[in-house]
């Protein structure tokens, strides 16, 4: 299922079921991770183009979700100008014990660009001192003040979300 | 031995030429710093958006080999073989 809400930077490809919450699609073989395992297997393959291809692409993946045989994607609605890449960027999430399952499917629809991230990777660029949210807050312009603030925000929610490593991973805010 | 570089556009933009896919002869070790060495070779400056002042890849920079991200290889001294397919694509896609 597409979900393209405009108030959105990004747009989904998730399985209904998700959207109605009877069901997580952060799983590996129907069990829920934990913040534990989310870090140590959670990734996600990386495809990036315009707009309008990754479009395409989201109608292709959309039944595989529904079939549970990818667990979800979502791509940018519009270029990040913080991150001044100069391309959208398409997210397919997966555990990386069967990335490769993924990775076939995506081959089959045309993709040639090989790149696996792992959740862990992100969280941590993330962080206060990570790449992602200093060029983001240089991106944005922000004073030293400011951006020591953003910098708090990031440290208390990533340290909230993981302080319990048993616990079943919630997922981010977005 | 030859291998494939891949790029993103705004790699090729600003240091390739526009040329997104680079089929590159390596000499000598045939590792992830031969490939290197052969990239600065043919486009001189690539050498110093791939590798920071500590001499180990940049942080802004993520560069796999056959889809595996080469920090969680050997990094810069993963080895390379024939055929091999290397994408090298700004850290920002990760987001």
């Amino acid at each position: 299922m597409i979900v393209d809400e405009a108030t959105s930077h990004f747009i989904f490809i998730v399985p209904a079921d998700h959207v109605y919450l009877t069901y997580n699609y952060i799983n590996y073989k129907g069990n829920e991770l934990t913040n534990k395992e989310y870090l140590e297997y959670w990734g996600k393959w990386i495809v990036w183009g315009t707009r309008e291809e990754l479009g395409l692409l989201a109608k292709k993946l959309d039944r595989f979700v529904e079939q549970k045989v990818i667990p979800a994607a979502k791509y940018d609605r519009a270029e990040i100008s913080e991150f001044q890449f100069g391309e959208c960027v398409m997210c397919v999430y997966c555990d990386a014990r069967q990335k490769e399952e993924v990775w076939d499917i995506l081959s089959s629809l045309g993709i040639e660009d090989k790149a696996w991230v792992f959740e862990k990777e992100t969280v941590e660029r993330w962080q206060p001192g990570g790449h992602l949210l200093e060029k983001w807050i240089k991106g944005r312009g922000l004073d030293e003040i400011e951006a020591e603030k953003v910098r708090q925000s990031s440290r208390k929610k990533f340290r909230t979300m993981f302080e319990d490593e048993n616990a079943i991973f919630r997922g981010i805010n977005q | 031995m030859e291998v494939t570089i891949r790029l993103t556009s705004i790699l090729a933009t600003r240091f390739t030429e526009n040329n997104k896919v680079i089929a590159l002869k390596l000499e000598g070790k045939y590792s992830l710093v031969s490939l290197i060495d052969g990239l600065e070779g043919k486009f001189p400056g690539f050498q110093t958006a791939l590798q920071g002042k500590d001499g180990e890849i940049a942080d802004g920079i993520n560069i796999y080999v056959n889809g595996e991200n080469v920090r969680y290889l050997e990094g810069l001294n993963t080895p390379l073989k024939q055929g091999d397919v290397i994408n090298i694509i700004p850290a920002v896609t990760a987001g």
